[in-house]
């Protein structure tokens, strides 16, 4: 069964009385289900969701105008029913707008303030449908999930997880690879991934051409397979249909040619990058330091339909319990605890999910100030408004009927403001989409649909409710004073003096709120600006070669065509050092291997002790500016033939080696057998990236493990000089067909990994510009009103003898009493919710000092302004003027 | 008036009820209204007339638990009492004197 909308039953749920929320949101599931089934999917959500505004406010009506029934033979009372309540609720919106045409001056100023809240909660509120409230274009994708997404597992893993965990109605195991394409001569590389065959089962697709990948395909002696993206298929073979059992130059994973069997649907993207290449992943127990020891393959799985995520979890931890004692051990005892089920869907957010949440409550704050700058708008004209109301009084109106119209007035502005603000963000959709980090779009695709419609409609109306009920009430209530006062407008009494303190207030702890948040981030960003990556950026710059498998098929061959394209950049004027690593660091790409920590094989093959591993040339350490700490650097003269050698990092000399003697020691396998001698110790890098310090890393010279036929060839050059066409001619130069792609410069690695920082950062200090604007304009309307309701008073005084400078001081100091108390419930605010940026801060604590303090300062600066500058026009009022004015 | 009067749809949601018998619950009672009707019927509408005829005293209602109902969720099922019987026989009654002699006006 397809589940209601999740939306409207937010809504239902939010509206409804406690006591029968529960059991009426079932019923309604049920009845949408039948609907479903009756009149289709899209009629049923209509209908759900009318039901779920009507229920609550037929629940409502029922409460506050209870009917005593009324039969067939019964007088009707003047109580209204449904159809009576609409028709007189037309009549209202007539009067309202013409109300409102009438005062375009109020209409304009409270659309506007609303439009822009609403408009920010509108855009973010698409973002979040997309990313976190849309399910994944899979069927059942809710049955999707990631076993241990933090982890990646050895072929072994893979295995044994398959046969042992049983919660499971298909696993995959999965890992980037990239993959070349030599066509005409040329080589360009493309994003593959190796994939397990039940993939297809996982994610409940089938080839749009030709076949899955099956069982025989995992084989090590099969022949080697792939199938294609629709849109690759497309683009480089022209949607030819013949393409099924061609034969093409794939090269990768241990093939140079690959049959393709297929062609995947259109819009396909079961990952997060893009993916033009699928190739089955071959597992070969035969191969034992690959089988046991290379942990590169993500595992995914379809839960049977019975089984709950907790209860997979459970069972993961067991199983991986169970797998990780005796001599057939594949995990590593404290493997237990990091096992893990999690949906896909999850995963995919990952911490995005709680930041947006954040940044919704953040407009949610924004949006509160634009009602209570509304909500002082509308006491200021009912004010004005006083006798209009009292006249209607006397002529039959009901407290409840003044108050109705007044709320369809306030419903008008609300729709009228969310229809402006939606259009604000239809328009700035295309921009705001473009800034997004890819890690959002890659989830979902952002845009304005039904559903984001809806919200607009329901926030719109909301917000009319919000920001009109308390003027409305008021309004409405003081009728009878008004009239006993003749129809005089009334003067600001002290009740009313309290409102204009409680709204200042509010206005003020919002903004402290919020710019409190946007200080702690910037603060964050700014440490994590200054966080050094271990190497020097300036004038570093790299790019990814490849090279054909086929052509370049020998170690031999390989090694040598990276020498000499190093010997010809390094002849491009303005480079100073050039050097090549499989592995660019900051991208959250890695490998690991295992090794013993002891020296001695390891008695239980699953204490595994891994560290990261990357093959460099020799120019690497130098071309990065990495330092040298102890030893030697790699040279040319490590070659394939020559004893194996390595450099080691800090962190790995650290750990192996407390006590210091790290060069010429020897790094063994996990069992025991020797592998390579350190020569050197050089600095920590942040692999991953910056908010992480760099973990234990070994770096080997590519002559001497050279499986990779792809490098990232780092260029350091002179700080300005444009060197990047220079250098790829000099790499074309030596062989005019090798795929060059991912040029960048260092500094636009480092600011992409930085994107989600940037975005959070960015998005939370305009939310906190527009608060502030938003709360001085409101402070400044508040005390403006003040003083224009207390002109006669001040006449008075001034006539009395009361100088300017104390007028001044009077106001102002009413104001800012207000102000204070609105800084201390903020300040309070702040601490009590700070905690929950937690995961976004780097190097800041929630509770830091400066930030409060500086926040304090510009707060209390924006308020003097704008109290300051009412408090001015109150000096200035002439005492002859006031008085006469009464 | 000496008691309160039954409205049309509380006397069609009684009606609904009796044809239910043992299966009378709200989303029932909303389906077999619609299906008599003919047209679609607020689900808000039968809450509140089932609220108004449960506090008239005209039905009664008993929670039943999933473990008993053999549902997935617990339900409140509706069950008439003797006096809402006594009502609507009254009133069918009331009906059948007034129609009486009168089909051929509509031409039966």
């Amino acid at each position: 069964m397809r589940s209601v909308p999740r939306v409207a039953r937010w809504v239902a749920g939010t509206l409804l009385p406690r006591r029968d929320r529960c059991h009426i949101l079932i019923e309604l599931e049920e009845l949408y289900a039948h609907r479903r089934s009756q009149a289709g999917g899209f009629r049923a959500r209509v209908w759900y969701w009318w039901q779920a505004v009507a229920f609550p406010i037929r629940l409502f009506a029922e409460r506050l105008l209870p009917r005593g029934g009324r039969g067939p033979f019964r007088r009707r009372t003047p109580r209204l029913g449904f159809s009576e309540l609409l028709a007189s609720g037309l009549q209202d919106l007539r009067y309202a707008s013409r109300g409102l045409w009438r005062s375009p001056g109020f209409a304009s100023v409270a659309v506007v303030t609303l439009a822009l809240g609403i408009g920010v909660n509108i855009a973010l509120f698409s973002v979040i449908d997309a990313v976190v409230l849309r399910p994944l274009p899979f069927p059942e994708s809710h049955r999707i999930v990631t076993l241990s997404p933090e982890r990646v597992h050895s072929p072994a893993q893979v295995v044994a997880l398959r046969t042992a965990a049983s919660a499971y109605a298909a696993q995959a195991a999965s890992a980037r690879e990239a993959f070349t394409l030599t066509a005409d001569g040329t080589t360009s590389e493309f994003n593959g991934y190796v994939v397990g065959v039940e993939h297809f089962d996982v994610f409940g697709v089938e080839p749009a051409l030709g076949r899955r990948f099956v069982g025989e395909d995992e084989s090590p002696t099969a022949t080697p397979i792939a199938l294609l993206s629709y849109e690759f298929w497309q683009r480089h073979f022209g949607g030819a249909p013949d393409i099924i059992g061609r034969t093409v130059p794939i090269g990768g994973e241990n093939a140079t040619t690959r049959t393709i069997v297929g062609v995947m649907p259109r819009g396909y993207k079961p990952f997060r990058s893009a993916v033009e290449i699928y190739v089955p992943a071959v597992i070969d127990p035969a191969n034992e330091h690959d089988y046991l020891g290379h942990a590169r393959f993500r595992l995914m799985g379809r839960l049977l339909p019975e089984v709950h995520v907790d209860a997979a979890r459970a069972e993961l931890r067991r199983v991986v319990s169970q797998l990780s004692v005796g001599s057939d051990a594949v995990f590593r005892p404290e493997r237990v605890e990091s096992a893990d089920v999690q949906r896909y869907h999850e995963v995919l957010v990952g911490d995005l999910g709680p930041t947006l949440w954040l940044l919704f409550a953040s407009v949610g704050g924004i949006l509160l100030i634009a009602c209570v700058n509304v909500a002082n708008l509308l006491l200021a004209r009912a004010g004005a408004r006083q006798r209009e109301m009292a006249i209607r009084t006397a002529i039959g109106a009901g407290q409840l009927r003044i108050m109705r119209q007044l709320l369809t007035e306030n419903t008008l502005l609300g729709l009228l403001g969310g229809l402006v603000g939606l259009s604000f963000t239809w328009g700035g959709m295309s921009i705001m989409v473009a800034h997004l980090p890819a890690t959002i779009t890659s989830v979902g695709d952002v845009h304005v649909d039904s559903t984001v419609l809806l919200f607009a409609l329901g926030l719109s109306v909301l917000t009319g409710a919000m920001f009109g009920l308390l003027p409305a009430w008021r309004t409405s209530r003081s009728l009878a004073a008004a009239l006993r006062a003749g129809g005089r407008a009334a003067t600001a009494g002290q009740k009313r003096l309290r409102l204009n303190s409680i709204l200042v207030a509010t206005e003020i702890a919002l903004c402290v709120v919020l710019v409190v948040a946007a200080g702690l981030l910037v603060k964050s960003f700014w440490r994590l600006n200054q966080v050094d990556p271990g190497f020097d950026v300036e004038g570093l710059s790299t790019m990814r070669v490849a090279l054909s498998p086929d052509r370049y098929g020998t170690d031999e061959a390989r090694v040598l065509y990276f020498n000499r394209v190093e010997e010809r950049i390094e002849s491009v004027p303005g480079v100073l050092a050039t050097g090549a690593i499989q592995l660019l660091p900051l991208t959250q790409s890695s490998s690991a291997v295992s090794i013993s920590p002891d020296g001695k094989a390891m008695a239980e093959k699953a204490a595994r002790f891994y560290a990261s591993y990357r093959q460099v040339t020799p120019g690497y350490m130098s071309a990065m500016r990495i330092p040298l700490l102890s030893g030697r650097q790699l040279e040319r003269a490590d070659g394939a033939s020559d004893p194996l050698v390595g450099l080691i990092n800090e962190a790995l000399a650290n750990k192996l080696w407390p006590d210091g003697g790290v060069v010429g020691q020897q790094v063994v396998y996990d069992d025991g057998s020797p592998w390579f001698t350190v020569v050197g110790v050089v600095g920590d890098v942040h692999q991953n990236m910056l908010s992480v310090p760099g973990r234990e890393e070994l770096f080997l010279p590519y002559a001497q493990d050279p499986e990779s036929n792809a490098m990232y060839l780092m260029v350091r050059a002179d700080p300005g000089v444009e060197v990047t066409n220079a250098v790829k001619d000099a790499i074309w130069s030596v062989d005019p067909n090798v795929a060059i792609s991912r040029e960048s410069t260092m500094d636009a690695v480092i600011a992409r990994s930085m994107a989600e920082a940037r975005f959070s950062t960015l998005l939370f200090s305009t939310f906190a510009l527009l608060a502030l604007a938003l709360g001085a304009v409101g402070v400044y309307g508040v005390l403006a009103y003040v003083v224009s309701q207390r002109t006669h008073e001040i006449g008075v005084r001034m006539a009395l003898g009361a100088n300017a400078r104390d007028v001044v001081r009077g106001t102002m100091r009413s104001g800012m009493a207000a102000v204070t108390i609105g800084l201390v419930i903020g300040l309070l605010g702040a601490f009590a919710t700070m905690r929950l940026l937690g995961s976004l801060l780097f190097g800041v604590t929630a509770t830091d000092p400066t930030v409060y303090l500086g926040v304090v300062a510009v707060l209390v600066a924006v308020a003097a302004l704008a109290t300051w500058i009412p408090a001015g026009r109150a000096a200035r009022v002439d005492p002859v003027v006031s008085l006469n004015s009464e | 008036m000496g008691r309160e009067s039954l409205g049309e749809f509380e006397h069609q949601v009684l009606l609904a009820i009796l044809r239910l018998g043992q299966d009378s619950y709200s989303v029932a009672i909303v389906l077999q209204l619609e299906g008599c009707r003919g047209r679609s019927v607020a689900p808000a509408a039968v809450y509140i007339a089932l609220r108004r005829l449960e506090k008239k005293g005209l039905v009664v209602s008993r929670m039943v638990d999933p473990e008993e109902s053999g549902e997935k969720h617990s339900r409140r099922y509706f069950t008439l009492q003797p006096e809402a019987l006594d009502r609507l026989k009254e009133s069918r009654d009331a009906f059948d004197r007034l129609w009486d002699g009168l089909d051929p006006v509509f031409g039966r």
